[in-house]
């Protein structure tokens, strides 16, 4: 490959001066004349029956437009990324506090939620489902007709029972992860509008505009083509805007009024209404022989997916994929339910199920690398995936497999390397330090069985710059930089020549979802075909302009040149303003299709993956054993992301993904109780703040080129907020000697744990 | 003409196998296509025509490659 | 109109509206709970609620330290009292437990008589208030009255302000130049964060090296502020040692017990306010525990 000018650099994020100075306009801040402001009315019951719904007395209020119920709904009244089962507004039956019933549509934000008020509903309450293990009991009341459990997977292979006999230790632990929330700074907002001819477009904060349109498009029983979706910028999203949230309700009020829209939820309605991570417990039983090696994995996980289904199946598939961790296991017995409840609802969440089964594997392996007296990190490298082998689902590691690698920095880092200096000195006498270190990988794409596809275009713009399109939105995580990086090495331009079109079906092609890691890989990969083809057009043209043949024509550095002549040079200026002036124009596409696994898991899709990035990541804490709270003093992240298309921005996930695990490891907790969500605003769910984070994080990247990846690019925005919380667990166990099996690790459970064990 | 239909996930209920190949009349649009398939859930539906993203409306030309999905998502 | 603000910029037109709208008006004091708590009230149609910011009295706004007397106005900031050069001379805990109030943007407009008003068992602000006995001025067009700290709370977010009567100013003499003070708080992190415990000490020991006063103040652990007369006892007259220092704390989590009963969280803040209360007592005495 030629040396790359920009990508591999550092260059600025190209949206950053925009939202430093807080100019840059998200959804929520855009308003239209006469726009009116919608409010949905949410049950009053986790679980009930509707039996009346009487919107008369909200309709007479002053200052409403609209009130719209589930007869308003003109098409299938359903969403669903998966199966539609989710009301867009109930008519019989609410299975959580979310659930929307009504909206409003009126000429103030104040008179649309004091309608909220007017709104009669009659319920007839039915008994709350909230554990997801008695749920899946034929003698549990039922969330939907169809049952309670949603999915079922079952993956086995060799036989771990003799493993287990033979085997020199075997550790056996029921771990229990929490319901985290995304916690995205913008709530889920957007506005709409309609022209004379129905046309609808929606600016909202999403994942995929393409599949928001088809889901749109679905509910109102309309043309898809007379939707569009604008998703870009999106306020963060971290999986929590995958699935639909205000856009079929913004769709419904323009499309009943005529008149554009607006809806803000509430940080409350947010917390409520919105997506959270799947809690899970898991009962894991892991045997190893006397030199480390992992001889068999048996799991059983079972995850609360809440009152709707949003892809809470693939999520256990994922999970269930991710359950013997980055490592070679022969003899797996894996099992997973995801289960109905009445408990909010669960979705899509950075890491898609692989943070809760990591947490439970990387803590086993910890817990056999003491029995053993191994080395936390060598236990790691004998058992690692190294290129060719078989992973736990039975599928060959045909691609970039870059954990030994992560392996090797982290052991060379400084942290790893003075780790016995760092925990000697404990602030004070009644605080003890520790140092954890886990791993692990995150399949990238859809998987097995989802194809996984994605469009681009380039433009030549009559400047001589170029308009390139991704439709995978910016949700934060900086692909639109990336991309333009990419499309100015692929072109042979500068950076600062590239306009990013992104999120938009008006103005992208699909280039499918901003998840699953998938983003960079798909969308480079579609630009480098687009650019191709733009090449390919523009080379005859110069090749008419200088008089020589075609195939004399080269592209570098911003300009066309002669190869045979190198003093016959053209800019891409020449170029736009030749074509121009004959009114032509160089619009090209680039279509890619991402290659799948050759294993087939029968009855199962999404998984195995073919692509995985992996990642090694370490913590020192400082565990106060007065009153049980833990410090994380210093952070190492070793992500391999294949090719680090802006190493800066590589950088700011993994900073950004060690904080997000280490709340998810000590302090985040959607807490639910009988359907009644309690932590309803950040007073009482506990984020991270900037003074909570680790005094230093060490990113070191470590590049496993992956060959079918644009310049070796995989992905990366998940796996960094994966392994950093086991790491932190572990490094609680080796300051107090206390094994953490649920997280979050509050002061309360790591206080109860220190007790426990000065009693026994 | 000829069309090669390669049908994934859900979609693979509409026929007994997942590859195959038909034979339109010149001209054909893809709903034509969906039609011959009874493919019913006509909204929610991904369809990719030599690899770009298609609607209903379009033409579909000899030999083309047609992919049939429903619209998913993952990780 | 659900809602109606006025912005008086006198003390004396304050207690005017506030004498005239005495069934319906709030005060608002920086807003940072007032707010908060009006997102999730009902509105009442027929009786707009009237808020009276009285933020921009400029009166309110002082911190005096005369004849051995500090007096901190009502509108004093969190923000002010942290950096304040008074505060920081003569009673240093109350400064920290300042700056550990909520973000930046809250200690700037929270203040320290919205902190008292509201009576939450959690205020930072109260504990080392109350360990320094402090006394409330509080105004109105009927005249004024003087209340002990320790007085002025019922209970939980309850005081005995009258509707029309304004908070004007927290005073507290001035502790002995020899005395020593600590403010420890316990948060579930470093920032935002509301108090799960805190303990103020403030601890004088005579030349003899006996404690001479103490007072140890909880907060975020009993219904209202109060000084732990048991905690206090045990150190006046000692010689602080291990013993005596760990007796005294053992009856702050006692007392927490005896007023707030055994709940789902004693079993881990029993012993916590304990461990907490030793720490604030050793580093008043200036022995660095941390």
């Amino acid at each position: 490959m030629t040396k790359t000018e920009w990508v591999g650099a550092d260059v600025i994020r190209i949206d950053a001066k925009d939202k430093v100075r807080g100019v840059l306009k998200y959804m929520s801040d855009l308003s239209f004349p006469n726009m009116i402001y919608g409010a949905v009315l949410r049950s009053k019951h986790p679980h009930a029956l509707i039996k009346k719904i009487n919107t008369k007395r909200a309709k007479e209020l002053d200052g409403v437009v609209t009130v719209l119920t589930h007869e308003d709904v003109p098409g299938l009244n359903g969403f669903g990324i998966a199966i539609p089962d989710q009301p867009v507004l109930c008519s019989d039956k609410v299975r959580y506090m979310g659930d929307a019933i009504a909206l409003v549509g009126a000429e103030s934000k104040e008179i649309a939620e004091r309608a909220l008020e007017l709104i009669e509903v009659e319920y007839q309450p039915l008994p709350v489902v909230c554990d997801p293990e008695q749920a899946m009991l034929s003698s549990s009341p039922k969330v939907h007709e169809t049952g309670n459990l949603h999915n079922h997977v079952k993956i086995e292979r060799g036989n771990v029972e003799a493993a287990f006999k033979e085997a020199q230790v075997v550790v056996e632990n029921t771990y229990f992860t929490p319901r985290q929330m995304h916690a995205f700074l913008e709530p889920e907002s957007g506005v709409a509008a309609i022209d004379e001819d129905k046309n609808i477009t929606i600016w909202c904060g999403g994942q995929h505009p393409y599949r928001d349109q088809l889901q749109v498009a679905r509910a109102l029983g309309m043309n898809p083509r007379k939707i569009r979706i604008v998703n870009t910028p999106t306020g963060g999203a971290f999986g929590g805007k995958d699935e639909i949230t205000v856009q079929i309700h913004l769709a419904l009020l323009v499309l009943h009024t005529g008149r554009p829209a607006k809806i803000v939820l509430s940080r409350e309605e947010s917390v409520i209404a919105g997506m959270k991570r799947h809690p899970m417990r898991i009962h894991m039983k892991t045997a190893a022989a006397a030199d480390g090696t992992i001889l068999a994995n048996e799991a059983r996980v079972v995850s609360d997916t809440g009152a709707y289904a949003s892809l809470g199946g693939p999520v256990i598939g994922f999970a269930i994929e991710h359950s013997c961790g980055a490592y070679r296991v022969e003899n797996v017995k894996l099992e997973g339910f995801c289960v109905y409840t009445n408990n909010g609802v669960a979705g899509a969440f950075r890491g898609f199920g692989a943070n809760q089964v990591t947490f439970a594997v990387e803590t086993q392996l910890d817990m056999i690398a003491e029995k053993l007296g191994m080395d936390k990190l060598e236990i790691r490298k004998r058992n690692a995936l190294r290129s060719g082998d078989i992973a736990a689902l039975g599928h060959q590691m045909e691609a970039s497999v870059g954990l030994l690698r992560t392996l090797e920095a982290a052991e060379n880092s400084r942290l790893w390397q003075l780790k016995e200096e760092f925990k000697a000195k404990p602030s004070a006498p009644h605080k003890k330090r520790g140092i954890g270190i886990a791993c692990s990988f995150q399949g990238c794409g859809l998987g097995k069985g989802l194809p996984d596809y994605g469009a681009a275009s380039v433009e030549l713009l009559p400047n001589g710059q170029f308009a390139i399109g991704v439709s995978c939105p910016e949700i934060g995580q900086g692909n639109t930089t990336a991309f333009a990086q990419m499309a100015a090495d692929y072109i042979r331009c500068s950076v600062d020549d590239i306009v990013v079109l992104s999120g938009d079906t008006g103005h992208t092609l699909d280039s499918g979802t901003s998840t699953a890691s998938r983003s960079i890989y798909t969308g480079g990969n579609a630009l480098k075909h687009a650019v191709q083809n733009l090449h390919n057009a523009i080379s005859p043209i110069a090749a008419e302009i200088l008089c020589v043949p075609e195939d004399d024509i080269s592209f570098g550095h911003g300009k066309i040149v002669s190869k045979s002549c190198p003093d016959k040079i053209l800019s891409f200026k020449d170029i736009a303003e030749y074509i121009t002036a004959r009114g032509l124009s160089i619009k090209s596409e680039g279509h890619f299709i991402w290659p799948v696994s050759e294993t087939e898991l029968e009855g199962y899709v999404g998984i195995p993956h073919l692509l995985y990035s992996y990642i090694t990541q370490i913590a020192l804490v400082e565990v106060n054993t007065l009153t049980g709270e833990t410090e994380v003093i210093e952070a190492v992240s070793v992500p391999d992301p294949g090719k680090a298309i802006n190493p800066q921005g590589v950088e700011g996930q993994s900073e950004g993904g060690v904080v997000m695990g280490m709340g998810y490891a000590l302090t985040e907790d959607t807490i639910i109780k009988e359907g009644m969500t309690l932590t309803r605003n950040f007073s009482t769910y506990i984020l991270p703040t900037s003074l909570d984070m680790p005094c230093k994080i060490e990113t070191i990247i470590a590049e496993e080129l992956e060959p079918s990846g644009p310049f070796g690019a995989k992905g990366i925005g998940e796996a960094v907020c994966v392994p950093i919380s086991p790491a932190i667990t572990n490094a609680i166990h080796d300051a107090v000697k206390v094994w953490i099996k649920q997280i979050p690790a509050t002061p309360e459970r790591v206080y109860t744990a220190l007790k426990s064990r000065e009693v026994s | 003409m000829k069309v090669n239909v390669c049908l994934f996930g859900p979609m693979r209920k509409y026929r007994d196998k997942d590859k195959f190949q038909l034979e339109l009349e010149e001209g054909a649009t893809l709903a034509r296509l969906l039609d011959h398939l009874k493919i019913e859930d006509r909204i929610y539906i991904v369809i990719l025509i030599n690899g770009r993203r298609a609607y209903e409306d379009e033409p579909l030309s000899d030999d083309a490659e047609v992919l049939i999905m429903a619209p998913t998502g993952g990780g | 109109m659900t809602l109606r603000f006025i912005r008086p910029e006198t003390v004396r037109e304050a207690m005017e509206v506030l004498h005239e709208h005495k069934d319906n008006s709030k005060i608002v004091a920086g807003a940072t709970d007032v707010m908060v708590q009006r997102r999730s009230e009902k509105p009442v149609e027929e009786k707009p609620l009237l808020l009276v910011d009285i933020t921009g009295i400029s009166e309110l706004s002082y911190v005096n330290f005369q004849n051995g007397i500090v007096r901190i106005g009502a509108m004093i900031t969190h923000r002010d009292i942290a950096r304040s050069a008074v505060i920081h001379d003569v009673a240093p805990f109350f400064a920290d437990a300042c700056l550990s109030v909520g973000s930046p943007q809250i200690r700037t407009r929270g203040t320290i008589g919205g902190n008292i008003v509201n009576a939450s068992p959690a205020a930072d602000s109260l504990p080392p208030l109350t360990a320094l006995s402090a006394r409330l001025r509080l105004i109105s067009r009927r005249g004024s009255r003087d209340v002990a700290l320790c007085d002025f709370f019922k209970g939980p977010y309850k005081t005995i302000i009258e509707p029309d009567e304004i908070l004007k100013e927290v005073y507290f003499r001035a502790p002995e130049p020899s005395s020593r003070c600590a403010f420890l708080k316990l948060g579930r992190r470093e920032s935002l964060a509301i108090a799960r415990l805190s303990v103020a000490a403030l601890i004088d020991v005579d030349d003899s090296g006996k404690i001479s006063k103490a007072a140890i103040a909880p907060g975020a652990c009993l219904p209202m502020p109060a000084r732990i007369a048991p905690a206090e006892e045990a150190l006046v007259g000692k010689i602080p040692d291990e013993e005596v220092v760990n007796s005294a704390s053992q009856e702050v989590g006692e007392e927490m017990v005896r007023v707030s009963g055994v709940r789902w969280s004693t079993e881990y803040k029993k012993p916590v306010a304990c461990a907490l209360t030793k720490r604030a007592i050793w580093k008043a005495l200036g022995v660095d525990v941390d």
